[in-house]
């Protein structure tokens, strides 16, 4: 009964996934899926979708074949322990640098809509000084958080589209079916920047309370894909995809100006800034926690804040060294493409073959005997 | 245990194991010595040396303290039965001489509650705690008998929980009083009065209340060990039993919710919660208990649930008045005039010229003010506090907009912040509400929306990570997907006919507490 057992529910796990998975990628991804490809933006989206889904069912399969072990010793399992120590440390590094992009794009987002004078190096430490305060509480309390804000968070969202609906016009999505397999490659990896995130599923996935239903995990998957075919159907039909690549970050410019009438404000901005802030510390806030764990199972201290204060420094740097915005979003896309697709998609996908491999091997051992 | 002494909690056997190294002897006179040594300058302890017997020959010590123990009790079934009875029928002198403490204890005195004690120590407690003691010559135990009688404040309506519809019974100061008030509505074996004795020296009297197959046992042994953990002089109010035993003491939001509500007691204790009421204190404490439980009043029960819906999403609303609308204010008209529409805008910054204040300090000043009178009306008394409220609020707000230190919307939203927190129901919760409400402020002033944002999001943090009594504290607003039915009780309210389930603190086979009616009538009519 004492303190936090740091079991969470299924139903937790998927909160978890589906708010770390939504942040500042869904700011620019209409921008940047306009820059790659002309039209038929959601046909791209769709199928980036589809190659998260197998990639987080990879992770499902993980936990379900590790039933409540950590990630770590479950590496550790899979590809020995320097292995494990190699692959944790490119987990850290991952971790810091998405985190420190993430806390840059907000910075800046902020920096333009509320708070214009203020430093942005005040913004970005007190987001990440309160993330360390949620990563000393665990995950345990994630869980929870993330369940309490994403029902608040959806009954907000879908109000503010309602809101932008009184400006598209769908016309500005055709023509459709027009895009080339090779266009849709093109895209797909640009758009999986605005899905990092979701591995977050195997650094928690010891923690489930009933790991065998941990193919719930790509329910998660499909939720977010279904918001962001939502973002870009309202983004596309409200600019079309010539203007699209004018604007830095669309989908706040959606709701720039809603014009109703009889409407007490004509500006949702407070909703949508709020809203944001919360999307975006849930999202850190996993990252940041899944970071904390992995170095802990490195060095084997205890003090998970003082671990994520350690984090801290480096991440911080990391978030001010791109010069500018341009900077950041190029930064980006390089770490998406070469680091990040190794350590999201590759190493559990080793781990994977590696422990069913074991498992054959065990078996065969059993019957052999 | 008898059920009077159950009922009454009036030994915790263990709490008693600690005390009383000094047996009775056989010596009445040293007995009697050895009393009136611990009990001197006590002026309010009465001794009174008799004879009993047909002539006399047996001697004993009646000693009981004035104002506590009942007179009327003391004086016809103890002292005229020892004294004046006991000469009528001459006992038989054989077996007087050798069991004087039977006859005593058995055929003379007619006091339903009555046990003996073996220490002097333990005796000296139950005189304190207003019983009767009889110390017989040569006879190695004291008689207690149970005289407790003292003036208790009548039974009155609750001052803090009013409810338009419901009873009009608050809890008393008297412990026995509010157990049987609670007992009174539950004529149920399984519900269970343990009783506990807390304070080294003071030795209060604390029960804990609860049904027995309901209630979680884990539950009651975290309370068993923590009430038992306390170590502390005297306990004077529920509300040092509350302090000690909460989970984190550091938190500014309350996690044990305290009523004066004997309603509301017995209605928590079938949803499988415990409650413990403390002697002289009329605020009884539930656990566990969450935000939920602290939003709810009594009220919303006795009426229909559209109307109780209704009133439930009104006052978490209010609650989010309460705790945004000075910071939002602050955040918006200095930080983001752009989101205001143009017209707001103009209005506010016309109202606004001439204050030579920042928007954040007009708030400070303003709502520090409101606590202060607030403070002024709780201490003085009702007649008078009602004028402050006048002179602070119309008098000095309109002076402060005359001279233009403060603008007149400032005025508006800090009436309006003050008004909703009124409409929590739980105190403890407002106050937690009132603090934030200054830390908003201050954060709107430093870092705007922004900081708003992020004061709300650590605040979330803190309250996730709460628990009371192993039930997380936003229960069960953080784990409802597997049934929404868990939502039935919360910021909605269903028709009563659809609470079947009890909450999810009880166990899963006890869930079930009604039968489905709305099906029945249905079958009638068609």
């Amino acid at each position: 009964m004492e303190g936090n057992k740091d079991i969470i529910s299924i139903d937790q796990m998927i909160s978890i996934l589906i708010l770390t998975a939504i942040s500042t990628g869904i700011l620019s991804l209409p921008r940047r899926l306009a820059e790659i490809v002309p039209f038929d933006h959601w046909i791209v989206l769709l199928v980036a979708g589809l190659v998260v889904l197998a990639m987080v069912a990879i992770y499902a399969w993980i936990i379900k074949l590790k039933p409540g072990e950590q990630y770590f010793d479950i590496l550790t399992d899979a590809l020995s322990k320097p292995g494990a120590y190699i692959a944790a440390l490119l987990y850290i590094v991952y971790y810091v640098g998405l985190i420190g992009f993430v806390t840059r794009i907000f910075g800046e987002v902020i920096k333009v809509y509320l708070l214009v004078k203020t430093p942005i190096e005040i913004i970005n430490v007190s987001i990440l000084v309160s993330c360390i305060y949620l990563s000393r509480k665990g995950v345990e309390v994630l869980g929870r958080l993330s369940m309490f804000i994403l029902p608040i968070g959806s009954v907000v969202t879908v109000i503010l589209f309602l809101l932008s609906l009184t400006k598209t016009n769908f016309r500005n999505l055709l023509p459709v079916f027009q895009i080339s397999p090779a266009q849709v490659l093109q895209g797909v990896p640009a758009t999986m920047l605005s899905f990092l995130g979701l591995e977050v599923a195997l650094f928690f996935g010891g923690n489930l309370e009933k790991p065998k239903e941990s193919t719930k995990i790509l329910f998660a998957v499909a939720v977010v894909v279904l918001f962001y075919l939502a973002v870009l159907v309202s983004a596309f039909s409200q600019f079309g995809p010539i203007q699209m690549k004018s604007l830095v970050w669309p989908t706040l410019d959606l709701f720039d100006t809603v014009d109703i009438p009889g409407l007490f404000i004509e500006n949702v901005q407070v909703l949508v800034m709020s809203t944001w802030v919360m999307a975006v510390f849930s999202t850190i806030a996993p990252l940041y926690l899944a970071g904390t764990i992995t170095l802990k199972s490195i060095t084997g201290f205890g003090d998970q804040a003082a671990l994520a204060a350690f984090l801290l420094t480096f991440i911080y740097f990391v978030s001010l060294v791109p010069e500018n915005l341009a900077h950041v979003y190029k930064a980006a896309d390089g770490f998406t493409r070469y680091f990040a697709s190794i350590v999201v998609v590759g190493v559990p996908l080793i781990v994977l073959i590696s422990l069913l491999v074991q498992e054959r091997l065990k078996k065969g051992a059993g019957e052999g005997a | 245990m008898s059920l009077w002494e159950r009922l009454f909690g009036k030994k915790g056997e263990d709490a008693d194991s600690d005390i009383g190294e000094i047996k009775v002897s056989k010596s009445l006179d040293k007995n009697f010595k050895m009393i009136k040594d611990m009990l001197e300058d006590c002026d309010d302890v009465l001794f009174r040396e008799i004879k009993m017997g047909i002539d006399g020959n047996y001697r004993a010590v009646v000693i009981s303290i004035d104002g506590m123990a009942d007179e009327n009790i003391v004086n016809e079934h103890i002292l005229k039965n020892l004294m004046v009875e006991s000469r009528i029928a001459p006992p038989d002198i054989g077996v007087l001489k050798r069991q004087a403490s039977d006859v005593v204890r058995d055929k003379t005195l007619s006091a339903a509650e009555m046990k003996e004690v073996e220490t002097i120590e333990q005796a000296v407690i139950d005189i304190l705690t207003g019983d009767t003691v009889i110390i017989l010559d040569d006879y190695d135990k004291i008689i207690v008998i149970g005289t407790k009688g003292w003036e208790i404040r009548d039974v009155a309506a609750p001052e803090t929980e009013n409810v338009i519809r419901g009873p009009r019974q608050g809890f008393v100061e008297t412990l026995r009083v509010n157990t049987a008030l609670i007992r009174r509505r539950i004529r149920d074996h399984k519900f269970k009065i343990k009783g506990y004795k807390v304070g080294r020296r003071s030795k209060s009297d604390v029960c804990v209340l609860y049904v027995e197959d309901l209630v979680n046992e884990d539950l009651l042994e975290e309370l068993d060990k923590r009430l038992k953990s306390i170590d502390i002089d005297v306990v004077v109010d529920s509300g040092y039993i509350e302090q000690l035993i909460e989970d984190s003491w550091n938190s500014p939001f309350p996690q044990v919710q305290h009523t004066e509500r004997p309603d509301v007691v017995t209605a928590e204790l079938y949803e499988g919660k415990a409650a413990i009421v403390v002697d002289n204190s009329p605020f009884v404490l539930l656990v566990p208990s969450g935000f939920n439980a602290m939003m709810q009043s009594a009220e919303d029960y006795y009426e229909r649930w559209g109307i109780a819906t209704f009133i439930r999403i009104l006052r978490y609303f209010a609650l989010l008045i309460a705790l945004y609308m000075p910071a939002l204010y602050i955040a918006v008209t200095t930080y983001h005039p752009q989101m205001l529409p143009a017209k707001l805008l103009v209005s506010i910054a016309a109202n606004r010229t001439g204050v030579p204040f920042p928007a954040v300090m007009e708030a400070v000043i303003m709502v520090i003010t409101l606590e202060i009178l607030r403070e002024a009306g709780v201490r003085l008394p009702g007649a008078i506090g009602q004028t402050i409220g006048i002179v602070g609020a119309v008098i000095i707000g309109q002076a402060a907009v005359d001279a233009g230190i403060v603008g007149p919307i400032m005025i508006i939203i800090v009436s309006i912040t003050a008004i909703a927190s009124f409409t929590t129901p739980s105190y403890n919760l407002a106050i937690a509400i009132r603090l934030l409400r200054l830390v908003l402020i201050v954060a709107a002033g430093i870092l705007g929306l922004y900081g708003v944002t992020l004061v709300t999001i650590v605040v979330l943090v803190h309250l996730c990570g709460l628990k009371s009594f192993g039930m997380p504290y936003l229960t069960p607003y953080t784990s409802y997907i597997k049934k929404a039915s868990d939502l039935k009780d919360t910021f909605i309210k269903v028709p009563l006919s659809n609470m079947h389930d009890r909450e999810t603190i009880v166990k899963e086979s006890e869930r079930k507490r009604m039968r489905d009616h709305r099906d029945e009538d249905l079958n009638k009519e068609g």
